[in-house]
């Protein structure tokens, strides 16, 4: 079901950004990017510190001019039709800075006012992102993570369709993270909106993203389904360990081939990747039928998956920031 | 009308987070303590001013006094060939009568034996008339001239029933004898005006004036008591303070957003730059109005309560191409708050262009208050100099309240002039506002 919608949404282009370029101080920042993100999904921007993915962020919403390119957000030239382009848009843009001598919801207050919102919306906003207990208290009180959440309420009580996100889980506790991701895909395949979140954690937009575009030294590097990364990542070879009562049973009734290793009670498995879903599963059925327990199956930790990630971005400058 | 609701909701934010700041709320309460003082604070400068000028002076025990002390040295004087003539003076002369002491120092201080037995036979008869005559004949000064013939033509005696007259008289034959700008109490307007009005008012029955009321804060005749006009009309001078604080609120208007990270989230929303910097301006000025109409209606009880109400509704006289012409004095206090107000406009824009331009709070409000108190200095110096392009300068034209009372340094300036200077000069603060707020990276 997920997957069909994502499919046809494809077509639904909501943010485009087109041969953008930014000069900053003579410093030029972002080498004509092009990217599109479509409604119904979660795209993530990723890229090493410095590699322009704030700039680009700032872009968007008008913080920064451009020097070259378009910029235009479901339809809307950002430049030209600034009120019309923002009016589909959320955001927090790097720390969430409100007015600190003012409550929580005096500060959505005066953003419902700018967008023309009723208290209601607000009130919805504030319970999405589970505030409302401390919603009323000075903001100067807040935590970081609460602080961040104001900021996230900030960013949905207009409903926009494109939601940015610059770090979003900066600051926030693990429940805090799990939260704010189920809210973000919650928004992007129950409600269509395009939600763009930046972050130099793979594993984090892993668990988050249908689709990345990874940015370094300003220019776009591209842009890939969670599939793709994954398998990419993973080389030929999948490895996996399983916990039996004998692994030298378990080694002699999968017939002993060159890819199993047994030790006491683990047997080491090294399956060819493009088909280590359908053999693995093969192989505990095997196992079962011949009567061995088993009582665990772990795929081996991929710290492949950040290696991906740094062969895609860190191949100049030997890890300096540019 | 719905854009001009949601700019009206721009401004409604911005006035909000002004008001949620402990440091307005304190400028706020210091504001109102001063308009709630300032009728109690006049009235004890007066009180004071009046007693150290001798506010229990008791005329007629004084008159007693001279009178005998006067009789005292007469007796010990032998060789004055006038001692019978004058010791007939002295003896007839009515203390409670104000125009017999006149003849009287007049007389003692001729050697003329007539005129001292006319003077004689006045005080006898008690004729004012006569008195008012003789003087008109006699009397060496132009004003006292016409003053004397004016009341004789016009039946105004020396009595408590035409005192209001007789103070009219009495302001017209000073600035006859050239005594108008010397005094204290000067209003800034010339002798030849003061005669024309002072005629004007005894013409038409207006023994209450406005005209002369007006003059600088401190500017406060002590032998006169102050009446309710004569200290609303000081009113305009606290413009000042509110001047202080829109410098201040104007220059954390814009730079507080950069400062506070908050600027982000402010342009994060489906309004333009340009209509979100006029708001914030917007804000600082009616703010600025708002504090003004607070002064005056605040104000208003407030001078009735400690001077009461006498004159509330006395008229604004004031001469034009040789004309007297009169209107409501509440025109004029508008006019001189809106002079006044000229000086915090600038300032206060110079801030606001300041704040968003450098995004510095600090420096903001410094380059507002340095342009208040280094300016009209450096246009002194440049006066003293004789460096006339000066009257170009920003600072020399943002005292309308003295250009307008022809206290200018330089020579023939105009109040229209300055209102050029001060607007060209707004025009640029605006736009460089308008460039480094809508056109600047964030």
């Amino acid at each position: 079901m997920k997957e069909v919608s994502l499919l046809d949404s494809k077509k639904n282009v909501v943010l485009s950004i087109k041969g953008l370029s930014k000069t900053i101080k003579k410093k030029q920042i972002l080498h004509n990017i092009d990217m599109e993100c479509y409604a119904g999904e979660v795209f993530g921007f990723l890229g090493p510190n410095g590699a322009g993915k704030t700039t680009t962020i700032k872009t968007v919403v008008g913080l920064l001019m451009l020097d070259e390119g378009e910029v235009s957000v479901c339809g809307h030239d950002i430049t030209k039709e600034f009120e019309d382009a923002m009016a589909n848009v959320g955001g927090i843009v790097e720390n969430p800075e409100v007015y600190k001598y003012m409550t929580g919801r005096e500060n959505l207050k005066q953003y419902a006012r700018m967008r023309g919102l009723s208290l209601e919306e607000i009130d919805k906003a504030v319970e999405a992102v589970k505030l409302s207990n401390r919603i009323n208290d000075k903001v100067s009180k807040y935590s970081l993570g609460m602080r961040q959440r104001l900021g996230v309420a900030q960013a949905l009580m207009h409903k926009p369709r494109l939601l940015i996100l610059d770090e979003p889980t900066n600051g926030l506790d693990p429940q805090g993270i799990k939260e704010l991701r189920d809210i973000l895909k919650q928004l992007a395949h129950e409600d269509g909106v395009c939600v763009v979140v930046s972050s130099h954690l793979m594993s984090e937009m892993e668990l988050m993203c249908d689709r990345v575009g990874i940015i370094a030294n300003g220019s776009m590097i591209g842009t890939y389904t969670m599939e793709e990364i994954v398998s990419r990542s993973k080389g030929k070879y999948s490895e996996y360990t399983i916990e039996t009562d004998d692994a030298e049973a378990a080694k002699a009734a999968l017939g002993g081939s060159a890819g199993l290793i047994a030790q006491g009670t683990t047997l080491f498995l090294r399956l060819n990747s493009m088909s280590a879903k359908a053999d693995i599963a093969a192989t505990i059925k095997n196992l079962v039928n011949n009567g061995i327990n088993i009582y665990s199956v772990h795929p081996k930790e991929s710290v492949s998956l950040e290696d991906a990630f740094i062969e895609l971005t860190g191949t100049e400058g030997d890890g300096q920031i540019v | 009308m719905d854009r001009l609701y949601s700019f009206f909701n721009l401004v409604k934010n911005e006035y909000i987070k002004i008001y949620k700041k402990t440091s307005t709320r304190i400028m706020l309460v210091i504001f109102l303590a001063v308009c709630i003082c300032f009728a109690p604070l006049m009235k004890l400068i007066n009180h004071f001013a009046i007693q150290a000028f001798g506010g229990d002076f008791d005329e007629i025990s004084y008159v007693q006094e001279t009178l005998e002390d006067a009789k005292n040295d007469l007796d010990k004087k032998e060789d004055d060939p006038l001692k019978e003539e004058r010791a007939a003076l002295i003896e007839v002369v009515d203390p409670e009568s104000e125009w017999q002491f006149q003849g009287y120092i007049s007389a003692m201080a001729s050697n003329d034996k007539q005129k001292i037995q006319r003077m004689t036979m006045l005080c006898k008869l008690d004729d004012w008339r006569g008195f008012c005559q003789y003087m008109t004949d006699n009397a060496i000064s132009q004003g006292d001239q016409w003053a004397y013939s004016y009341r004789l033509e016009h039946e105004i005696a020396f009595t408590e029933e035409f005192e209001k007259q007789n103070r009219v008289i009495d302001q017209v034959a000073m600035a006859m004898n050239g005594m108008a700008e010397t005094g204290l109490g000067s209003s800034g307007l010339s002798a030849s005006d003061q005669i024309a009005i002072g005629k004007y008012q005894l013409e038409n029955g207006i023994y209450d004036n406005t005209s002369t009321k007006g003059g600088s804060l401190l500017n406060i005749d002590p032998t006169v008591k102050m009446d309710f006009w004569a200290v609303y009309l000081k009113t305009p001078f606290v413009v000042t303070l509110i001047g202080v604080i829109m410098v201040v609120v104007a220059g954390s208007i814009v730079a507080g957003e950069f400062s506070q990270g908050t600027i982000k989230f402010l342009l994060i929303n489906p309004v333009s730059r340009g209509k979100i910097l006029m708001a914030k301006y917007v804000t600082v000025m009616s703010l600025g109005l708002l504090l003004i109409i607070a002064l005056m209606l605040i104000n208003i009880p407030m001078i009735g309560i400690f001077f009461g109400f006498d004159g509330f509704t006395a008229p604004y006289l004031y001469v034009k191409d040789g004309e007297v012409l009169s209107h409501s004095s509440f025109i004029y206090l508008f006019k001189s708050y809106m002079l006044a107000s000229c000086e915090i406009i600038v300032t206060t824009t110079l801030s606001f262009m300041i704040s968003s331009m450098l995004r510095s709070t600090a420096l903001a409000i410094v380059a507002g208050f340095l342009t208040r108190s280094i300016g009209p200095s450096v246009v002194q110096i440049m006066a003293m100099l004789k460096m006339d392009w000066g009257r170009y300068l920003i600072f020399a034209n943002t005292d309308l309240l003295s250009i307008s009372n022809g206290e200018s340094v330089f020579q023939q300036h105009t109040v229209t002039f300055a209102l050029g200077v001060v607007a060209a000069h707004l025009i640029v603060f605006l736009l460089t506002a308008w460039d480094g707020f809508t056109r600047r990276s964030v």
